[in-house]
């Protein structure tokens, strides 16, 4: 009996994570929006502006492949 | 040895452990079962990246230029996992996706622009999966009409009906299929000492740098670095519900899942360098497929085909699911594959609508899908590296995660220089796109 439950004692249990306790996870709700440096924010706007830009163009550009604009068109 | 889960409850939210759970007998094998009970999110997503458009760009680079861009792959591999890594650490930490972070710590304006942004590349990359399932079905003569509905049909009944962990085990195993890619690398008989020199030392293609050169180089890192994968990892990480101590584990199923899938790439490579020795011209891989059979017999070219049809079936499932977590997480809809479609309809609609109109679109005749193609692979290449500033800046979120998740030193001089190789390449991208004769033409 004695050498059983020193047995079961080296056994190694394993949990799988979806059926184990849940963790009280690091969230965000309640933390408000990220502080953010004037330099962040700065670098932020511009590549607010790069994307705008960026996606502009290439709009333009598949447009234009599609022939909207009356010149090469592809198929 | 038993191993074997009891499941305490059917409702996910209500599971309870310790109660369930296995003995192992050899306690050396706790690592490795923990291990194998954690492994998922960081295969599937690395190795779903080998789509459609990776087995059309990787095979490109092999049929153009041999095996002189493998180095290019081996470039990837720690850039992809350190990116990769830091969305398991942030799925971890948090137990929520990378879009509800996006809206929680940057606000509207940035939520919906990443959402939006990230809802059409996927729907723009899941056409080109289609066509992709398209073209090799043909080959094999099976009639568009009937592949890609079936498709459609088998991709929404996997996701729809049978929870997490089926939908899990079946994807690994579609992922372990590309085993299959090694094989027929080895059948075309690539020179091996160039394929080794190549690895390791980059050298001029025949031709030099041309506008063709740069523009594979780009396809074939924006093929294996895509923004869905940052949204998707983090919500599979969450949905498996990981704890804090399986970071390790997860860490190390984004390595094996990054280095297999670079393999995998290097494999594509070698069969395109087939066709490359051979003379071989081609549009599409699957053209490949049928003129190596000439050559090296009828398995290098169902082989091909099959796997260009799995390559794309698991750039669906997955760029569809990261569509559909990120929008169930920004709605605050039920979002989880352990819910069933009664528990969570939002979520399984959005991915029931992405798969079906994608696989309409495609069989539309005449679609403009060279356009199609060439505006998602712009617009990945566009977008990337500023979802890695966001990436970054969370993970510099000292506020939110604490001192023990945040990025270290190095990490954020690895992260930022990584982004500047993607702003430079992004650039380089548009300004080829803008003045197509800045490169000579190849």
């Amino acid at each position: 009996m004695i050498k059983m439950e020193i047995q079961e004692a080296e056994r190694e249990f394993v949990v799988h994570p979806m059926f184990d306790a849940p963790e009280v996870k690091r969230s965000g709700e309640g933390l408000g929006l990220m502080h953010l440096s004037p330099t962040v924010r700065c670098c932020l706007f511009g590549l607010r502006a790069y994307l705008f830009a960026m996606v502009g163009m290439l709009g333009y550009h598949l447009l234009d492949l599609a022939g909207l604009f009356g010149r090469h068109a592809i198929h | 040895m038993p191993l074997l889960l009891e499941k305490t409850s059917n409702t996910p939210d209500a599971v309870r452990a310790p109660s369930s759970g296995i003995y192992l007998r050899a306690p050396r094998l706790k690592g490795l079962v923990t291990f194998l009970m954690v492994m998922g999110p960081g295969l599937i997503v690395m190795e779903a990246d080998n789509d459609a458009g990776a087995v059309s760009a990787y095979t490109q680079a092999g049929a153009q230029y041999g095996t002189h861009l493998l180095w290019v792959l081996l470039l990837l591999l720690p850039i992809t996992y350190l990116t990769q890594e830091m969305v398991a650490r942030l799925g971890i930490a948090t137990g929520e996706g990378h879009a509800a972070m996006i809206y929680r710590r940057f606000g509207r304006w940035w939520g919906n622009f990443s959402l939006i942004d990230l809802q059409v590349t996927n729907f723009l990359t899941l056409v080109t999966e289609f066509a992709g399932i398209s073209l090799a079905a043909t080959k094999l003569g099976i009639p568009p009409i009937i592949a890609v509905p079936t498709t459609a049909v088998g991709l929404i009944f996997l996701v729809t009906s049978g929870g997490y962990l089926r939908w899990e085990r079946i994807t690994i195993g579609l992922c372990l299929l590309d085993i299959t890619w090694f094989v027929m690398a080895a059948v075309v008989r690539p020179h091996w000492g160039d394929v080794a020199h190549n690895s390791f030392i980059p050298t001029r293609p025949v031709g030099g740098v041309t506008s063709g050169l740069v523009f594979l180089v780009i396809a074939i890192v924006g093929t294996t670095i895509a923004p869905w994968q940052l949204f998707f990892q983090q919500s599979c990480v969450a949905d498996k519900k990981l704890r804090f101590s399986d970071l390790k584990w997860s860490r190390l199923d984004t390595a094996v899942g990054a280095v297999f899938t670079i393999i995998v790439a290097g494999a594509m490579m070698l069969v395109g360098d087939a066709g490359f020795r051979h003379g071989i011209t081609f549009v599409d891989p699957g053209q490949l497929a049928v003129a190596l059979e000439a050559h090296y017999g009828p398995f290098v070219k169902t082989g091909m085909l099959l796997m260009m049809i799995n390559a794309a079936v698991l750039g669906t499932m997955a760029i569809s699911l990261s569509s559909a977590w990120a929008y169930g997480e920004v709605r605050g809809w039920p979002h989880s594959l352990h819910r069933g479609i009664k528990e969570a309809p939002g979520f399984y609609a959005v991915f029931v609508l992405c798969v079906g109109a994608a696989a309409g679109i495609v069989l539309i005749p005449n679609a403009p899908l060279y356009l199609i193609i060439l505006g998602v692979q712009v617009l990945a290449g566009v977008m990337l590296p500023s979802a890695i500033v966001f990436l970054q800046l969370l993970l510099n979120d000292r506020e939110l995660l604490g001192e023990e998740f945040v990025n270290r030193p190095w990490n954020n001089w690895a992260n930022w220089t990584v982004v500047a190789v993607l702003f430079a390449l992004s650039l380089v991208l548009a300004a080829q796109v803008a003045l197509p004769s800045l490169f000579p033409a190849s």
